[in-house]
């Protein structure tokens, strides 16, 4: 019972504190609305092109260099005249010579003129120009080319600003998770409660569970605002709507947890926040948010391996897109919520018996 | 001009009474950047299962290409081949310990040998549109590269020039990003910090009472944060060096005004929002975020050159954008101005209006709450 006064009291609280609480429903979905609009591109990159299309067969087929949703991977523009490209030009594709492909052989020469000083770009343009020539050659001949029989994990290729939406929930979970969580401690101090919450009669580990079961609701609710927008940025039907809960409010209890800590520990929202702010961030791009683990060395990967983040990501991105199942994450997250909460509680236990050793 | 410097020498004192305000803006964007730098500044090949079955030498040699082929970007190969059996190869994808399984067929070198069309079985998990496109063009490379080995009379030729004066590494790029936003959020947090701390120990009332005008202890705010700024901003460019070899310090004389003009900007907008919403914390936290998120959209990960629609307004729109161009362009100097979109006179009237703007907004929102006679 008194766990429910607790809980309902850290709900009350909302009201004291209203700006608060709405910047942390308005942060992820900020990062939400930012990340989304810089992947909305895609995967085309535009590229200028000496001659026109119209003018080369070669140029003309790489439009049908296109990813299997008919995405194309390249947007041709002409060049606006020969010599070097300024500043905002895309790379440059030169056909210097035709070119020409028969059973027989093959003949042509391209030059790829780079006008980007990210090398990340100059990778991006050379797979392409590679991919336009392989898909000519195959066009144009059957004698000893390679065909790809391609057997991927989800039918279609999941879009990149799909994806990047999806793995903002998790951010935005660990986000307010923490922000809830210190609140709950944090505004003791600013609010000159702390001394009524030392001398509290109610059992140390009623109190620390009230506090965080009331940040992981106020959480969860943030976190159905972040569900609600991209369902309806996206229109798809979810593979489990129970993963996603199951995992989300995992996230909330692991981070309503630790911001409940880090509350204790800095006392102070500000810094707490800015805290909180790093901490998921981090932890959201160490887990494979930004960019798959794949691509990175093995410091990442063993980063990633103990990052909750990781975990989460994977379970909400089968609650969205499917794949293979597999409850390692279910596990590992709730595993970790257990672990937290019961060490949450014991760090409240031994910091209240400190206090009242002082008092 | 007194007051300004005896409102200068209190904030200095109360900024080392309590080194939370530096800390927090240092430790944050040094985090950071370790993060990025475990992260994009440290691609790897992408590991592929192999199960060559052909009974051939072609399939060997098809293998060795497609891992051989080596990425601008890092360096290294594209792919690393894990060479396995099938149901090897099967229970590692399974794991996602690899991000797909190439398999030659038994018949590759036949079929190649005897003039017809070889496959290839290429199993992977198109995670997203932008890591399927990698992984089927990068055995693209590897497949045109078996062309140009194998094919009989294949003299097709791909060159590769610069109009450019430089490849840099993208985590290079990205990492002098990050020191601004170093700079930006020590700044920021920084004001916030001291601001709230007197609120929370009621000495802001003092400031109703003041019978001079508030404009100095205003500009002292400002100063004292804009240094607290520079702090941050030095450590991350030492740890920048560090980790890129990139030396912030070439470029001091160009980067320092163009901070300046940024941190008055931003500082200024924290100091709206926080004092025009009621509750202090919920309006510095929405302050710190929208600089952060700002950060991203003003090309601290990917180019504004490539930012088409909305990105390329929103991103126009923020005076960021150019600074992070000017910053770039004197540290790696190179022109970074996209052809002049983000030209640098266009720059300086962008980052000077905002700066003017929001630092007259803001006092003015100062001098209304803080209260005080003035004159």
């Amino acid at each position: 019972m008194r766990i429910i006064r607790i809980i309902g009291k850290e709900l009350v609280s909302v009201k004291e504190n209203i700006p608060f609480n709405l910047a942390t429903i308005i942060s992820p979905l900020l990062f939400l609305l930012a990340f989304v609009v810089m992947v909305s591109g895609g995967i085309t990159i535009p590229v200028e092109t000496q001659p026109a299309s119209s003018e080369s067969a070669f140029l003309q087929t790489t439009t049908n260099c296109v990813a299997p949703d008919g995405t194309p991977y390249l947007k041709l523009e002409e060049a606006s005249a020969e010599g070097a490209p300024d500043g905002r030009s895309a790379d440059r594709f030169i056909v210097e010579e035709e070119p020409s492909i028969s059973e027989n052989g093959a003949t042509g020469t391209i030059t790829h003129l780079v006008n980007d000083v990210n090398s990340n770009m100059t990778k991006n343009y050379a797979n392409r120009l590679t991919g336009a020539l392989v898909n000519y050659i195959n066009e144009n001949r059957e004698a000893n080319t390679v065909e790809v029989i391609e057997e991927t994990r989800y039918e279609s290729d999941i879009p990149w600003d799909e994806s990047f939406a999806v793995s903002t929930l998790v951010f935005g979970a660990m986000l307010a998770g923490l922000l809830f969580g210190q609140l709950s401690m944090t505004s003791e101090w600013e609010n000159a409660t702390i001394k009524l919450l030392i001398l509290s009669p109610c059992s140390a580990a009623k109190t620390a569970t009230g506090k965080v079961a009331g940040a992981c609701i106020k959480a969860f609710v943030a976190g159905a605002v972040l569900v609600g927008v991209v369902a309806l940025l996206y229109d798809r039907t979810l593979i489990s709507g129970l993963w996603l809960v199951v995992a989300l409010c995992l996230m909330y209890v692991i981070f309503a947890s630790l911001g409940f800590a880090l509350g204790i520990a800095v006392r102070s929202t500000m810094t707490a926040f800015l805290v909180s702010l790093v901490i998921s961030l981090c932890l959201w791009v160490a887990g494979g948010g930004f960019g798959d683990l794949s691509y990175f060395g093995n410091a990442a990967q063993m980063v990633g391996s103990v990052n909750p983040a990781t975990y989460a990501l994977d379970a909400v991105r089968y609650a969205y897109f499917g794949g293979v199942v597999n409850f390692t994450p279910l596990i590992v997250l709730a595993v970790g919520a257990a672990v937290t909460i019961t060490l949450v509680c014991m760090l409240y236990i031994c910091w209240l018996k400190s206090e009242r050793a002082i008092s | 001009m007194n007051l300004f410097v005896q409102e200068l020498k209190k904030l200095l004192a109360l900024t080392k009474a309590d080194p939370k305000s530096l800390a927090a803006g240092i430790i944050a964007p040094t985090v950071i950047l370790i993060i990025f730098a475990l992260t994009f500044g440290n691609f790897v090949s992408l590991k592929l299962a192999v199960v060559n079955d052909d009974v051939g030498t072609l399939g060997a040699a098809f293998e060795e290409t497609v891992f051989s082929q080596t990425s601008p970007l890092s360096g290294e190969s594209y792919f690393e081949a894990i060479e396995v059996d099938k149901d090897e190869a099967q229970g590692l994808y399974e794991q996602g310990r690899v991000n797909g399984i190439l398999t030659i067929p038994v018949d590759f070198s036949e079929r190649l040998e005897s003039g017809e069309p070889a496959q290839v079985l290429y199993v992977f998990d198109n995670y997203n549109t932008d890591m399927a496109k990698n992984l089927r063009l990068y055995l693209d490379e590897g497949i045109f590269a078996f062309y140009q080995e194998h094919m009989p009379n294949m003299e097709i030729k791909v060159q590769r020039e610069y109009a450019v004066g430089a490849q840099l590494d993208w985590f290079a790029i990205i990492a002098v990003g990050v020191f601004m936003l170093a700079f930006l959020m020590g700044s920021m947090f920084n004001f916030l910090y001291l601001l709230n701390k007197e609120r929370v120990h009621a000495t802001l009332s003092e400031y109703r009472l003041a019978p001079a005008s508030l404009l100095p202890t205003f500009a002292a705010r400002i100063v004292v944060a804009l240094l607290a700024g520079v702090v941050g901003a030095a450590v991350n460019a030492l740890l920048v060096w560090l980790l890129t070899g990139v030396n912030l310090a070439c470029g001091l004389l160009a980067i320092l005004p163009v901070l300046l003009m940024l941190g008055v900007a931003f500082v200024s907008f924290s100091a709206i929002v926080s004092l025009t919403v009621r509750k202090f914390s919920g309006a510095a936290m929405l302050s710190m975020v929208t600089a952060v998120v700002a950060w991203f959209l003003s090309g601290a990960t990917t180019s504004v050159k490539y930012a088409t629609g909305a990105l390329l307004d929103v991103a126009l729109a923020l005076p960021s954008s150019y600074g992070l161009s000017q910053i770039r362009a004197a540290v790696f100097s190179v022109d970074q101005s996209v052809g002049g979109l983000l030209a640098t006179g266009k720059g300086w009237i962008v980052m000077t209006v905002y700066a003017v703007v929001l630092a007259t907004a803001a006092w003015l929102i100062y001098r209304k709450r803080m209260g005080g006679g003035g004159r």
